[in-house]
C-alpha cells in the first residue's frame, strides 16, 4: 500500500501542491486527472520519489518511502516516464535487460533470474518476435510496449505510470490500456496512471483522483468521480455523460463552461489592446 | 531512420562484431606503441626493439629504448587512454555529445598554472606536472561547487565551465600578453606535447590511469543506465547524482593526470570516445575499452609522426593529432546514418 499523507510541495514561490493525502490500495488501478498544470505528474513524481515534498510523508507498506534504498525501491516499484530516449543502437532485449539493474549485483550470479524475467516481460508485451529488433525502428506503439517490457522487467509490485498514451494513435491506446489492465488482473500489480483521456481513465481504471490546482478534488469510482459539476468545476466544460454497458460513465464535451465561454465572447470592459 | 553502419545492420551479430572491433582496436594499440618504439631520430628494427626490451645489453639502442622512448612512448599511451576515457565518461554524464575535459575545467586550470610556472617562475620548472594536477583538480572543483545548487545539474556544469574557462583564459591571454618574450615554452605547453617526457612523468600518472580506468570499466553498466535519461535511471534504482558526483570526479583525475604532464590536449579527449561509438555502438561495456585502445592508437600513432615528419624538428603531437584527426572524424561524422 502506497499512502501519501498532507503533503505539500512548492517551487520558489509557486505552490504545486498543498496538504494532499491520498491512499493507493494495493492490486488496484488508479487513474490521476486533471487539466493541464494541475499538478498530476507532479504528484506522480513525489509518489515515486523523484521528488521530496518540503512537508507531509509518503510510505510504502508502512515504511518511509525516503527510507527505501534506491534498488529496494526500483524492485518494489517501476516508473515511466511521459517522454523516453534510448541510444539508437539499443535493441529491445538490450532495453528490456536493463529493468533487471536494480535486482543485479557484482558480487551475485542472477543470470537464470535475469533471463526468466526478461523472458516473461517480452511474453506479456508481445515482443518476443522484435527482441532483435533496434528500438529506434519500431512504430511509437511497439517502442511505449518495449519501455513497459523494461518496466515489467523489473518486477514490480507497483507501477507508476506517466501519460503512457501520449503520441500514440486510437488503437495503439487502447493496446497499452488492454496490456496495462491485463497485467492488473493476471499479476495483481498495482497500477497508478496520469492519463489525459476522460474516457480511458473511466474504462480501465478502478477509482479515479481528480486534481485541480494542486489540490485533490475528489478521488472514487468513476461513476462517482465524473458527473457534469467536476466537468464543469474543474474543467471548465459543459459535458454529457451517459453509462456504458459495464455502467462505467462516458463523457463528451459539448462546450467551455459558461464562466470561461464568457471570458472568450465579452472582453472586459475598459481592457486595452 | 535506416542504419547503414554494419554494426547497426545485424544487431544479432553484435557481439561478435564488437569484440572482433575491440580485437582489431587492441592490434592498432599495440602496433602504435610499436610504432612509436621503433621509429624516431634513430630508427631501430622492430627485431632489436623487442630484444632489448626482453633481454638488456650494452647497446647505445638499450639506452635509446630504455632511457627515451620506451617512458616517452608509455606515458603518451596514459595521456591518450585517460584523456579517452574522461571524454567518454563526461559524455554519458553531463548529457552533451561537446562533453570533454575542457568543460569541467581541467585543461584552463592546468593550463593557467602551468603558464604561471612557465613564464614567472621557470626555475621551478619541476613543479610543473604537480602544480599543473592542483590547478585542474582545482578548477574542476571551482565549477563543481558555483554549479552546486541542491544536486548537480549537467546544463549548470557546462555553463559553469564555460564562465570559468573564459575567466581562467582571461588570465592565461594575459601572461601571454605581458610576458610576450618568454611564450615559447608556454605555448608548446598549451598545444600539447610529450617531447622530454621520462619515467618520472610515467609514475606520476599511473596510480590514477589504474585507478580510474579500473573505475570506468566497473561503471559501464551505469553508464548505460544514465544514458536512458535521469528519470528512467532513478527509476530503475540508481542513485543518480551520486553516481553523477563520483564518476566527474573520476573524469576530472583521469584528464588532470594526462593534462599535468602532457599539457593541453583537448582533442583526443572529446574525439576519441565519439570515434569509438560510431565504431563500436553505445554499450558502455565495450565503448570504455575501445575509446581506452583507441586513445592509445591515437597517440602513440600522432606522436611517432610528430617526431618523423619533419625531423629533425619536432612538432608537438597536438599538432598532428588535430590535424590527421579531425577530418577523419567528419569522414566517420558523415558516415554515420
Amino acid at each position: 500500500m502506497l499512502e501519501a499523507s498532507n503533503i505539500s510541495l512548492s517551487f520558489g514561490k509557486e505552490r504545486l501542491f498543498s496538504d494532499l493525502s491520498l491512499t493507493i490500495k494495493t492490486g488496484e488501478i488508479i487513474s490521476i486527472i486533471g487539466p493541464n498544470g494541475s499538478g498530476k505528474s507532479t504528484i506522480l513524481k513525489a509518489l515515486s520519489r523523484s521528488i521530496k515534498p518540503q512537508e507531509g510523508i509518503i510510505s510504502l507498506d508502512g515504511k518511509l518511502i525516503h527510507s527505501y534504498g534506491a534498488a529496494a525501491l526500483a524492485r518494489l516499484m517501476a516508473v515511466l516516464p511521459q517522454s523516453n530516449n534510448a541510444p539508437n543502437d539499443l535493441t529491445v532485449r538490450d532495453l528490456v535487460e536493463y529493468g533487471r539493474f536494480p535486482h543485479q549485483h557484482w558480487w551475485k550470479n542472477t543470470q537464470r533470474e535475469d533471463a526468466n524475467a526478461l523472458d516473461w516481460a517480452l511474453e506479456q508485451t508481445r515482443l518476443c518476435d522484435l527482441s532483435a529488433r533496434l528500438v529506434s525502428t519500431l512504430s511509437g506503439g511497439e517502442r511505449q510496449r518495449v519501455w513497459l517490457a523494461m518496466a515489467l522487467a523489473q518486477k514490480p509490485r507497483l507501477l507508476l505510470l506517466d501519460e503512457p498514451t501520449t503520441y500514440l494513435d486510437i488503437s495503439h491506446q487502447l493496446e497499452i490500456l488492454e496490456l496495462i489492465s491485463h497485467l492488473n488482473r493476471s499479476e495483481g500489480i498495482t497500477v497508478i496512471m496520469v492519463l489525459h483521456d476522460m474516457n480511458h481513465a473511466a474504462h480501465y481504471s478502478d477509482r479515479i483522483a481528480v486534481l485541480n490546482k494542486g489540490s485533490l478534488f475528489t478521488v472514487g469510482s468513476p461513476e462517482q468521480v465524473i458527473n457534469v459539476r467536476m466537468l464543469r468545476e474543474v474543467f471548465n466544460v459543459e459535458a454529457d455523460i451517459w453509462l456504458d454497458d459495464n455502467s462505467r460513465p462516458i463523457c463528451i464535451a459539448r462546450g467551455l463552461a459558461v464562466d470561461a465561454a464568457k471570458s472568450y465572447t465579452q472582453p472586459k470592459k475598459g481592457a486595452q489592446l | 531512420m535506416q542504419n547503414n553502419l554494419r554494426l547497426f545492420a545485424w544487431p544479432e551479430h553484435r557481439t561478435l562484431i564488437r569484440v572482433l572491433v575491440l580485437f582489431v582496436l587492441s592490434v592498432a594499440a599495440v602496433g602504435g606503441l610499436l610504432l612509436s618504439l621503433a621509429n624516431g631520430a634513430v630508427s631501430i628494427p622492430l627485431g632489436e626493439v623487442f630484444q632489448t626490451i626482453f633481454y638488456s645489453n650494452a647497446s647505445s639502442q638499450n639506452q635509446i629504448i630504455w632511457n627515451i622512448r620506451l617512458p616517452r612512448t608509455l606515458v603518451g599511451a596514459l595521456v591518450g587512454m585517460n584523456l579517452a576515457l574522461s571524454g567518454a565518461i563526461l559524455q554519458a554524464i553531463m548529457k552533451s555529445p561537446l562533453a570533454d575535459p575542457h568543460i569541467i575545467g581541467v585543461s584552463s586550470g592546468a593550463g593557467l598554472i602551468g603558464i604561471v610556472i612557465l613564464i614567472l617562475f621557470p626555475q621551478c620548472e619541476y613543479l610543473l606536472t604537480p602544480a599543473a594536477f592542483c590547478g585542474a583538480m582545482g578548477a574542476a572543483l571551482a565549477i563543481y561547487v558555483l554549479a552546486w545548487k541542491g544536486g548537480i545539474r549537467p546544463v549548470r556544469i557546462i555553463l559553469a565551465g564555460v564562465a570559468v574557462s573564459a575567466f581562467l583564459g582571461a588570465g592565461i591571454a594575459g601572461l601571454l600578453v605581458f610576458y610576450s618574450d618568454r611564450v615559447h615554452g608556454a605555448l608548446m605547453w598549451m598545444v600539447g606535447g610529450l617531447s622530454a617526457r621520462s619515467w618520472p612523468h610515467l609514475y606520476s600518472m599511473l596510480p590514477y590511469s589504474i585507478v580510474g580506468g579500473l573505475l570506468a570499466l566497473f561503471s559501464s553498466r551505469k553508464l548505460n543506465i544514465l544514458e536512458l535519461g535521469d528519470e528512467v535511471a532513478a527509476g530503475l534504482g540508481l542513485s543518480v547524482e551520486r553516481t553523477r558526483i563520483i564518476l566527474t570526479a573520476v573524469a576530472a583525475l583521469l584528464a588532470a593526470s594526462a593534462v599535468s604532464v602532457a599539457g593541453l590536449l583537448g582533442f583526443v579527449g572529446l574525439v576519441v570516445p565519439h570515434a569509438a561509438r560510431l565504431i563500436i555502438g553505445s554499450d558502455y561495456r565495450y565503448l570504455i575499452p575501445a575509446s581506452a585502445l583507441l586513445g592509445i592508437a591515437v597517440i602513440t600513432v600522432s606522436d611517432t609522426l610528430a617526431r618523423t615528419l619533419f625531423a629533425p624538428v619536432e612538432l608537438p603531437v597536438g599538432i598532428i593529432m588535430a590535424f590527421a584527426g579531425a577530418p577523419f572524424f567528419l569522414y566517420l561524422l558523415r558516415k554515420e546514418p
